[in-house]
């Protein structure tokens, strides 16, 4: 599959994204979101695919926003009509978070090196990040004039707490490995490179073995509950099995419990 | 084969017709899916200010085509469940289009086709049209829409007698209950209705988006947040050409 931004490979139910802007980074031009999200709701439609891996081919994850790319759309400058189009003009920068989380299959993003701005947007968004020892996390917005706009701001707070992430948005300072780690915005920190990417396809094979449609479920509960009534939020969760009752991958279970062999799920 | 929904270009209105008029327009998959399409296209279009729907032949809409629908069909309720889904995304498409969309019902909107109707910002019917929440005749519930729009246009005690019963009502009736905004004689519906897109189509089409906007995000809102919905319509509205202008040519007359 070639995409000009993006390389992407399947393999065993695994999908690993590599960000391929290299020569800038993976600075965040509006061609580089759109494509993202593009290829991440491809991602969510492909029957085959359970997990995504999110990585980088660069020196680093991600530069933040392409202000060259941004400041070229003349909407700087121009007048109250510009405030207008905002959102219209730079959706494709909201989209390509959001997909993170609309998409039913789990993300796991495998940050190295630098991730400024609008790339600790997009890993808010994620399920899980991890990141090797080398990596730096800078939520630049305020130090450019912005408000981070690309959901880090509702995302973060869920997975840090309300004190580091305002600390972080209100300095927009760059923050080690180490640092976040304790904060709790990473799952797990790995020696380098190499080590992160095997374990993250590891974390993947692990995701992947299980019932597909439970783990979509689960995920969609997960986003359901973050902002609803406990009553709700289960009741939803009931729905769902509800609806699982008649479906293959449960008897498969069963079946695979009673010959007390390893299920091989299917998806349906 | 002819599409199964038609669509063209008219003076800034996009005019959509669904085009089964032999199964009185009936829904299937294929046609939500055309509808969805469409849609998509005249949001994205520049030149189209304002659109309106409506059926070809003798009927408007009468709701999901029953025969071969594969959500019958289909023991998976998951799956199931995507049919529905998609269907669902019409809905959203024609309440989350920043341009007015006006029903002009030529005939019987029943069932989903109802509920079409009813996801419109406006709805001009003809004398002889009838409607009916027929889901329940088979069985069933309004699942485009319905159980969340006809409450708030005719109230809950009215909008549940019809979901519950099934009953037909006729035009007079929808009128009176505040279903449809207008009735005319059958065969100036076309007319009326493009004669009040094109009415709206020269108008401010951005404060369209912002009231349409508002006004359905309000609904669920308290007065403190629709307020605040207000505020930010206005202050970018402000801005414009056009208030900007009016309010100068005001200043103007009154000297």
């Amino acid at each position: 599959m070639t995409h000009t931004f993006i390389e992407l490979s399947v393999e065993d139910h695994i999908a690993t994204l590599a960000l391929n802007r290299t020569e800038s980074l993976n600075a965040i031009s509006l061609a580089f979101a759109e494509e993202l999200t593009r290829v991440i709701r491809e991602l969510n439609d492909h029957e085959d695919v359970r997990v995504i891996i999110l990585r980088s081919n660069a020196r680093g994850f991600c530069s933040g926003l392409d202000l060259k790319d941004f400041m070229s759309l003349g909407l700087l400058g121009g007048g109250a009509k510009n405030s207008f189009y905002f959102y219209d003009k730079l959706h494709s920068l909201f989209d390509c978070c959001n997909v993170m989380e609309e998409c039913r299959k789990p993300v796991i993003a495998a940050v190295h090196g630098i991730c400024v701005g609008g790339g600790l947007d997009i890993i808010s968004a994620c399920d899980i990040r991890l990141c090797s020892e080398d990596a730096s996390f800078s939520l630049k917005e305020a130090a450019i004039g912005f408000v981070a706009d690309m959901g880090v701001l509702q995302r973060l707070p869920h997975i840090i707490g309300q004190g580091f992430t305002r600390e972080m948005a209100y300095t927009a300072r760059f923050y080690s490995a180490k640092e976040v780690e304790r904060m709790g915005l990473l799952n797990a920190v790995y020696a380098d490179r190499d080590t992160l990417f095997a374990e993250a396809r590891k974390l993947a094979g692990q995701i992947a073995a299980n019932a597909p449609l439970a783990v979509m479920a689960t995920k969609d509960v997960l986003n359901y509950s973050r902002t609803a009534p406990i009553s709700d939020g289960m009741f939803k969760a009931i729905e769902k099995n509800a609806m699982f009752l008649t479906s293959k991958d449960i008897q498969e279970a069963v079946k695979a419990f009673m010959e007390k062999r390893k299920p091989d799920f299917k998806g349906e | 084969m002819e599409k199964t929904v038609l669509w063209e270009k008219e003076n800034g209105i996009g005019i959509i017709s669904l085009n089964r008029p032999e199964k009185m327009n009936a829904l299937t998959p294929e046609v939500l899916q055309e509808l969805s399409a469409i849609l998509e296209t005249l949001e994205k279009d520049a030149s189209v200010k304002v659109v309106i729907l409506t059926g070809r032949g003798r009927g408007f809409c009468a709701g999901g085509d029953l025969e071969g629908h594969p959500a019958f069909s289909d023991n998976s309720a998951l799956n199931r469940e995507g049919y529905l889904r998609e269907a669902q995304r019409v809905t959203r498409r024609i309440t989350g289009l920043p341009k007015p969309v006006i029903a002009a019902i030529n005939g019987v909107a029943a069932g989903a086709g109802l509920d079409l109707a009813l996801a419109c910002d406006i709805r001009i019917a003809a004398e002889d049209a009838v409607f009916a929440e027929v889901f329940v005749l088979a069985g069933g519930m309004p699942d485009m829409g319905g159980t969340y729009f006809l409450p708030r246009l005719v109230g809950v005690g009215k909008a549940l007698e019809l979901i519950l019963t099934g009953d037909r009502i006729d035009a007079r009736e929808a009128w009176r209950i505040g279903l449809v905004n207008r009735i005319v004689p059958s065969s100036e519906v076309m007319t009326r209705a493009k004669e009040l897109a094109t009415r709206l189509a020269g108008g401010p089409s951005d404060a369209y988006r912002f009231i349409k906007w508002a006004v359905y995000r309000g609904l669920g809102q308290n007065l403190e947040d629709a307020l605040e919905n207000e505020i930010h319509g206005q202050s970018l509205l402000l801005g414009t050409e056009f208030m900007q202008g009016f309010a100068r040519n005001f200043s103007k007359k009154k000297k």
